[in-house]
């Protein structure tokens, strides 16, 4: 296995990989560690990431993400939805990663009108490192 | 078994492996993924029920070089399993994981006297600490292997 399958085929594509300034919101600090040192050794920068989504708006604008990945079901006043919703409302064309354990997710967000047209991807858990990377790249080639 | 980067169970002979065994399935296949992608010098094994993994361990004893588990875990907890790992062979390294504080944990205490754990990590663990501890202990395990210890 070679997780940096698709950042290899951008570099033959003659296209640099990019850093990404990344936000993170997982309520399993484990995982989000995991995460991080990922994602950090993959060269982007994590601007900010947190076990809770009380203080997104504040945490996104002071760090403007190019992306986000985000725990779907989190503790605290707002879920992972909420805070998608609440940026996405501000800042519309940000792409956002949702990981879930809840397989009708996807359908839940493809039926939503509020999600139609976004740069959203779901990913089911357990989810792969290989997996995350991929969407990572899709999405920012989508943005652009 | 869970998840292998040791070649659709078909295990070469002279292969060591590594087997890490966590009930939470998110951090088994995050750990197997970490494992896979930083050790060349093993196969990794990820199983997310410890009996699935004592099988495992048990059929392929001889290619087994550490062996990782979680100490919380429903069926049969990490310190009896690694245990009936390290009985079964001494050789083996092992390490115990856990987030839980378990150093003044009596059991855990009497099972690192007899050398049934030979190493720790405490979660939540970075990719650089979790490797590093993996390395050191497949090293450790050359070592007794050369030495006949």
């Amino acid at each position: 296995m070679n997780l940096s399958n698709s950042l290899v085929e951008m570099v033959i594509q003659n296209e640099k990989p990019k850093k990404l300034k990344i936000m993170i919101i997982e309520d399993e600090e484990d995982i989000l560690i995991l995460y991080k040192d990922f994602l950090s050794v993959l060269g982007h920068e994590i601007v900010c990431n947190s076990l809770h989504a009380n203080n997104i708006m504040s945490d996104f604008e002071k760090n403007l993400p190019d992306i986000c990945l985000m725990d779907y079901k989190i503790p605290g006043h707002k879920s992972g939805m909420d805070a998608a919703i609440e940026i996405l409302t501000k800042y519309p064309l940000t792409p956002i990663i949702f990981i879930t354990a809840y397989d009708q997710f996807q359908k839940e967000i493809a039926n939503d009108a509020f999600f139609k047209d976004k740069n959203i991807r779901v990913l089911i858990k357990p989810v792969r490192l290989t997996e995350i990377e991929k969407v990572i790249v899709d999405l920012i080639a989508e943005k652009r | 078994m869970f998840l292998d980067c040791g070649g659709a169970g078909n295990i070469e002979p002279s292969k060591r492996i590594v087997g890490v065994v966590d009930d939470d399935i998110d951090i088994s296949t995050l750990f197997h993924d970490v494992l896979c992608e930083n050790l060349h010098e093993a196969s990794v094994y990820a199983f997310n029920d410890p009996v699935d993994a004592l099988k495992h361990f048990t059929e392929n004893k001889s290619n087994y070089a550490l062996f990782i588990s979680d100490l919380r875990m429903p069926g049969l907890n990490g310190l009896e399993l690694l245990k009936k790992v390290k009985i079964s062979k001494p050789k083996v390294r092992t390490i115990l994981m856990s987030a839980y504080n378990f150093d003044e944990d009596p059991a855990y205490q009497k099972y690192m006297k007899e050398g049934i754990i030979d190493s720790t990590i405490e979660k939540p663990v970075t990719i650089h600490r979790l490797c590093q501890r993996v390395k050191d202990e497949l090293n450790a395990y050359e070592l007794k292997i050369e030495n006949k210890t």
